[in-house]
């Protein structure tokens, strides 16, 4: 009896065990194999090799740059206005509270959107390009540039960053800001002393998961000008190498790499804010 | 004159700012889909792209469903067992079966594909869709009902034990019912998000040859992008989850989202 109660949370698991096992964990472990193999393909043994990681960090090194450059300005931008976003939504914001947190919804439901809407956006005729002709400076400066895809890229994972800053600042008691006000510190101080050293592990969380999603995006990239050489990000490479080159190897080399680099971000970020995974 | 008091009005003009951005990409596109070649107002751009694309948005939709139920079947039994039982490696297989939450779409769908065609020598069809989807959203639902069944308390559980059910009963009549509305915020994400999903199914599309709703688009936009009937096709996608969005808010409300993944 003892026995089969042990046994009975597993049982409950297995189902849910059985599809991540097969199709998470396996297809992993084989794409990391896959990754340090030259030639793989449905007919020939592959050899086993370190030269895709090589030519990662060589040949690629310019499109790895243009990936973190991106991510990074985006995961930065997205801390700034997403800051305060969250203080007034925790604090100060009281009536149609649920309005802006559904809107929040609509960045997450997919990148590809926000890539044909700020598309759109920078068109020749459309309303943005209107205002910049205006100004003097040609519409498709911006178009196909790496400020247009860090504009959307940062629109796209606002909310993630939000919800990071939000739980870090709805743990501070506001009897702190009401202290320092009472000793008699003006607003700027009373954010540099008490608000921004207590909501740190926020920022940082919020940071990094922000960069992990950043650095899985596709269809920004690529449609506000990832096509262009020396423009090009690692999950376009990723598509162009694996499923047009057929250069399955260097495809999984390139993949993985871009796994460790989100996925681990995105877990020092949950580790620093004790966050809600686990 | 009453004296404005900045102090209150500055918090909702930054948030209102902050969701007109947000709202940018979606009215910019939606006006491009009323707008004619002639430049006047229309809804003929609906009409041309009607016959292509409803049966695409159906597939998706069709897609979606499974993958919600698929999740509800996987989902249930595997947070129940985490919320009321203690057990070796809870740690552990909790992480296994969320982590795929955060591992980019792009390189998950290209583990998917080669591991499928060299390692299982199984040719992916609609059923690679299926297990790439509930794999994928396996992770929002599972911590929906975890939330669900953390909120629930046990003495329902216990009472309906006392009382001379059996545990498969309590947990039919008793549980179930209970935190169907704690879950409901997992089937809503996990409906919308699947549908709405791109990079896994256009890599998926090349073998497979199946295009869902979202592709189409996408290929649209790099083949015929200036075409307002794309703008109509991405616009009735954004409107149809807006609008599942909106009922369920309108419904169930806010408050189950919270302590999701998302909100």
């Amino acid at each position: 009896m003892g026995y089969l109660r042990k046994i009975i949370p597993y049982l409950f698991l297995m189902p849910a065990l059985t599809f991540s096992i097969l199709f998470f964990a396996i297809p992993f472990v084989y794409l990391v194999f896959v990754s340090f193999t030259e030639r793989s393909s449905f007919f020939f043994k592959p050899i086993i090799t370190l030269d895709n990681y090589i030519k990662v960090f060589t040949s690629y090194r310019i499109d790895f740059r243009n990936t973190l450059m991106l991510a990074g300005i985006a995961a930065t931008i997205d801390v700034i206005i997403g800051y305060p976003y969250a203080y007034f939504m925790i604090r100060k914001i009281r009536r149609f509270g649920d309005l802006f947190r559904s809107l929040l919804l609509i960045p997450l439901m997919s990148e590809l959107y926000i890539a044909y809407g700020f598309w759109w956006l920078f068109l020749p005729g459309g309303p943005l390009a209107f205002l910049l002709e205006s100004l003097g400076i040609s519409p498709f400066a911006i178009l196909y540039s790496p400020l247009a895809a860090t504009l959307a890229l940062a629109v796209y994972t606002l909310p993630f960053t939000v919800l990071q800053e939000g739980i870090s600042l709805s743990q501070i008691d506001p009897v702190y800001e009401e202290a320092a006000n009472c000793l008699g510190s003006n607003p700027l101080k009373r954010f540099v002393y008490v608000l921004l050293p207590l909501s740190l592990p926020g920022i940082i969380s919020g940071w990094l998961i922000s960069f992990g999603w950043n650095v899985g995006a596709y269809a920004i990239p690529f449609l506000m000008g990832g096509v262009t050489i020396g423009q090009r990000v690692l999950s376009v490479q990723i598509r162009a190498v694996g499923l047009l080159m057929m250069n399955f190897g260097l495809a999984a080399a390139l993949a993985v790499i871009l796994v460790v680099l989100s996925t681990s971000l995105t877990y020092i970020s949950f580790k620093v804010s004790r966050g809600m995974m686990v | 004159m009453k004296k404005i008091d900045w102090n209150s009005v500055i918090p909702y003009l930054y948030v209102s700012l902050i969701s007109v951005i947000i709202l940018v990409p979606f009215s910019v596109t939606f006006y491009r889909s009323l707008i004619s070649p002639q430049g006047t107002l229309t809804l003929s751009n609906y009409l041309r792209m009607a016959g292509i694309f409803w049966p695409k948005v159906w597939l998706s939709a069709y897609l979606a469903l499974i993958t919600v139920v698929l999740d509800l079947i996987l989902a249930i039994p595997a947070a129940y067992a985490i919320v009321r039982y203690n057990f070796k490696g809870k740690k552990l297989i909790l992480t296994l079966l969320t982590a795929v939450w955060y591992v980019p779409g792009i390189s998950y769908a290209l583990a998917l594909i080669l591991s499928f065609y060299m390692l299982y020598k199984f040719c992916l069809s609609i059923w690679g869709f299926i297990f790439t989807y509930t794999t994928g959203f396996l992770p929002i639902m599972l911590l929906s009902c975890i939330v669900a069944f953390k909120q629930l308390e046990t003495s329902y559980e216990e009472a309906s034990l006392c009382l001379g059910a059996n545990k498969l009963k309590t947990f039919i009549y008793v549980v179930l019912p209970l935190i169907g509305p704690g879950i409901s915020s997992g089937i809503l994400l996990a409906f919308v998000l699947s549908f709405n999903e791109f990079i896994t199914a256009f890599l998926l599309a090349a073998p497979t040859g199946i295009e869902t709703a979202p592709v189409k688009v996408f290929d649209d936009i790099a083949h015929a992008g200036m075409h307002s009937f794309v703008a109509a096709e991405a616009s009735i996608l954004q409107i149809i989850s807006i609008v599942i969005c909106f009922i369920y808010l309108k419904v169930i409300g806010s408050r189950y989202l919270r302590g999701t993944v998302l909100i």
